[in-house]
């Protein structure tokens, strides 16, 4: 019973949209609301889906050994943060051992824009706020601006004017001057603080830029945009902005930053104004893929009809030679399918075109038990036991070469997938769960399925249940 | 019962050819490396109308004087470019100067820097090694308490002997698709070689697990005529498996499209070449190994 809950189930996860049409025409009709099931969708591999895979190389030699996991989170939240604002959707960014950083960009069709994207040097700058009728003036320019064409726009007068930011003006201090920046706590209310500490000519220009924006703000922007996301909607814009308000003048080249909402927020503040301070040159990749989105929509359709196509043979493989047993053991694999699909979306294993591969692969695997074990009930039905008897034996004498085949698979599936690149890893991952679940397709499943059919009037046909040789 | 063992010189001198054949090939033609061991650069690109000449395509990378250069025509107006690896500056001088001889889109670019080629070579190397060595260990100890005149080490020998015999054919078969068809030992291929073993060791489990079953029961029976019966009782098993195996791998090798065509070629090499060492090779070494103690 537990069996078909379980088949059930896994199918309804696999296909969410039809189960989910079901339930909106029951509760149409019905006075209760049935929940839906989560519409997950399958994680797929940038080799499905299409996209450029980026892996860089940091030159961490001017940084300290204690400072270099910071430096990389540093590096890694800096280019996360440039893409998010290009707008690439679902973008993976990681650091991979010591210095390594590993870009996969989904969708981009361009290798050399993502990596001019990647490759630019950091901006930081401190802004200070312009005066009101300077601000008047550029907004005026920018509603004259406002919707023109590129073209249009180079025939109005002096229209470099709208370009700019109407509120605040760039000062000489960058993070050319920055030499550091760190978090601390107040030794009395304990929030968290910023410190900063510039050098030499960066202490005379701090100076100069604090007197005169004696409490004014002090904007802080990265790359042209906010330093932090300050409106808390997920994206950095022109709508957010981080500007503190200077106290007093500042001299002897160290300030605070107080006021900070989390000591989240203010980490993040200090990872990006260092990356600003002393940027980390990535250079040229090292190595670098792309793959058309055409080519990855084809390869796995192609992949997939593959997959149908050899479930199908080999189910008709199973039942055209062991009859009855095989068409039990077709139900199992079915089953088996339904279940390692469902496994894969709610674990989230990556589908790239070697772990579609490894799941197929793994499919084959699941038959062999079974075929182990139907020899075994042959040759006990042979030596004239009764078929339940049958049944249990053959399933006892076929487990140790079973055992046996399958965990040195998953012996060498687990080498891989510690040892192995991205694509061995998917391979190995699927491979490693289709291992299990076909032990447990063959092991319970396909018992119960026996056990069942051997208690009824079923198994009074003798034939149904003799292979063909 | 079908004797197995009675011919099994002929099968040794139809394996030896194989192996030789196959060394042979790997001399002579050599393995061609993927740019992931080696380092540089694969562009594959469509053209959208005809597909020009594959010389002119030629003559005009000649032109920019790159190294390493291959140029190889897929599918009806796909083309295949491999060079060393180039800077940003360069990919872009190569693909402009490709569109001279016709528009084109690109379907796949992959470039790979030499260092990371270096690790990834010692990586695999390490990955091959430790696999075979985990087998070996496993076998030595489940046959530890193997009875009769054959010691566990012996199995284990014989089987780790198999396996590199199982992948070496395959090897081999490459090295000539390389030489004629520009087929590269790419990371997908060594990966399906490792299936292969892992494979390869399931088969000649299945055969040495009945000779053990055998040899604890009949204990009349000669040492022969145990592993005769136990290849005759795993027959039907090695047969069935291997197609139901190969049913799915011959599905994508049909219709799963070209990124996974040459590794389910290496599975289906491996696979077959797997089930006939264990039908005719893994209980005839055992026995021939016996006979060759006797004598002396």
């Amino acid at each position: 019973m537990f069996v078909f809950v379980l088949a059930a189930v896994s199918a309804a996860f696999c296909f969410p949209n039809v189960v989910n049409q079901g339930v909106d025409a029951i509760n149409s009709k019905m006075p209760f609301d049935v929940p839906h099931i989560a519409d997950k969708p399958f994680n797929l591999g940038l080799d499905v889906k299409g996209g450029v895979h980026l892996e860089y190389q940091a030159d961490l030699a001017q940084v300290a050994q204690d400072d270099r996991v910071g430096v990389m989170e540093g590096v890694k939240d800096l280019i996360d943060r440039r893409i998010n604002s290009y707008g690439v959707a679902e973008p993976q960014i990681q650091v991979s051992g010591e210095n390594r950083l590993i870009v996969e960009l989904p969708g981009i069709e361009s290798v050399q824009q993502a990596i001019e994207w990647i490759g630019q040097t950091p901006w930081l700058e401190f802004s200070e706020s312009r005066s009101e009728e300077d601000s008047q003036k550029i907004v005026d320019k920018i509603n004259e601006l406002q919707g023109k064409t590129g073209e249009e726009i180079l025939q109005v007068p002096e229209f470099e004017i709208g370009l700019q930011n109407p509120y605040f003006m760039p000062t000489e201090l960058t993070g050319k001057y920055l030499k550091k920046a760190s978090l601390n706590y107040d030794q009395n209310t304990g929030r968290p603080i910023v410190e900063l500490a510039f050098d030499e000519e960066g202490a005379k220009i701090f100076e100069q830029v604090t007197e005169r924006n004696v409490s004014k703000p002090l904007a802080i922007y990265l790359d042209g945009y906010s330093i932090i996301d300050t409106n808390d909607d997920g994206q950095i814009d022109n709508s957010d902005l981080y500007a503190p308000n200077v106290v007093e003048k500042i001299s002897g080249g160290k300030a605070q930053i107080t006021g900070l909402a989390s000591v989240q927020e203010a980490k993040t503040l200090v990872k990006r104004l260092n990356e600003g301070a002393l940027p980390v040159p990535l250079g040229e990749p090292i190595a670098q893929q792309k793959v058309g989105p055409t080519l990855g929509a084809i390869s796995l359709e192609q992949t997939v009809t593959a997959g149908v196509i050899g479930f199908l043979l080999v189910m008709l493989f199973m039942i055209a030679y062991y009859r009855l047993p095989g068409l039990l053991a077709s139900l199992a694999l079915a089953l088996y399918g339904a279940l390692l699909l469902a496994v894969f979306k709610l674990i989230g294993v990556t589908m790239s075109l070697a772990g579609i591969g490894g799941f197929i692969l793994s499919a084959g695997m699941a038959v062999d038990a079974n075929i182990l074990i139907f020899s075994r009930l042959k040759e006990e039905l042979r030596s004239g036991k009764g078929l339940a008897l049958s049944v249990e034996e053959g399933f006892n004498r076929a487990w140790p070469a079973i055992r046996d085949g399958n965990f040195t698979t998953v012996a060498v599936a687990l080498i891989l997938f510690f040892l192995g690149t991205s694509f061995v890893k998917g391979f190995a991952a699927t491979l490693i769960w289709g291992i299990m679940l076909s032990m447990y397709s063959a092991i319970v499943v396909t018992r119960t399925f026996l056990r069942i059919m051997a208690g009824t009037r079923l198994g009074k046909f003798g034939w149904l249940w003799k292979p063909i040789a | 019962m079908i004797d197995f063992i009675k011919y099994k010189n002929i099968f040794f001198v139809l394996t030896l050819l194989m192996i030789a054949g196959s060394v042979a090939a790997i001399a002579i033609y050599g393995l061609r490396p993927g740019i992931e061991f080696t380092g540089g650069n694969v562009l594959e690109i469509e053209y959208d109308g005809q597909r020009p000449d594959i010389s002119q395509v030629r003559e005009i990378i000649a032109g920019l004087s790159l190294r390493e250069v291959a140029v190889y025509e897929i599918g009806e107006r796909g083309m295949m470019i491999r060079t060393e690896n180039l800077d940003s500056k360069k990919q872009v001088e190569l693909s402009s100067a490709i569109g001279q001889a016709g528009e084109f889109q690109e379907r796949s670019f992959e470039a790979v820097g030499p260092m990371v080629g270096k690790e990834l070579t010692n990586k695999m190397a390490a990955l091959v090694l430790i696999s075979l060595a985990a087998m070996l260990l496993y076998i030595a100890v489940a046959f530890r308490n193997v009875p009769g005149p054959v010691n566990s080490w012996q199995y284990g020998v014989a089987s780790f002997l198999i396996l590199c015999h199982d992948v070496l054919v395959p090897l081999g078969v490459f090295a000539v698709l390389g030489a004629f068809g520009g087929v590269q030992i790419t990371i997908p291929i060594i990966t399906a070689l490792l299936i292969v073993v892992g494979y390869a060791i399931n088969n000649v489990i299945v055969v040495y697990d009945r000779v053990r079953e055998n040899l604890m029961r009949e204990h009349k029976a000669s040492f022969a005529e145990n592993v005769n019966r136990a290849i005759n009782q795993t027959l039907s098993r090695q047969i069935n498996t291997s197609l139901a195996t190969l049913l799915p791998v011959f599905a994508i090798y049909f219709w799963g499209g070209e990124s996974l065509k040459y590794f389910s070629l290496a599975l289906i090499l491996g696979i077959g070449i797997g089930t006939y060492s264990s039908v005719f090779l893994a209980g005839q070494a055992l026995v021939f190994w016996r006979e060759l103690k006797s004598r002396r």
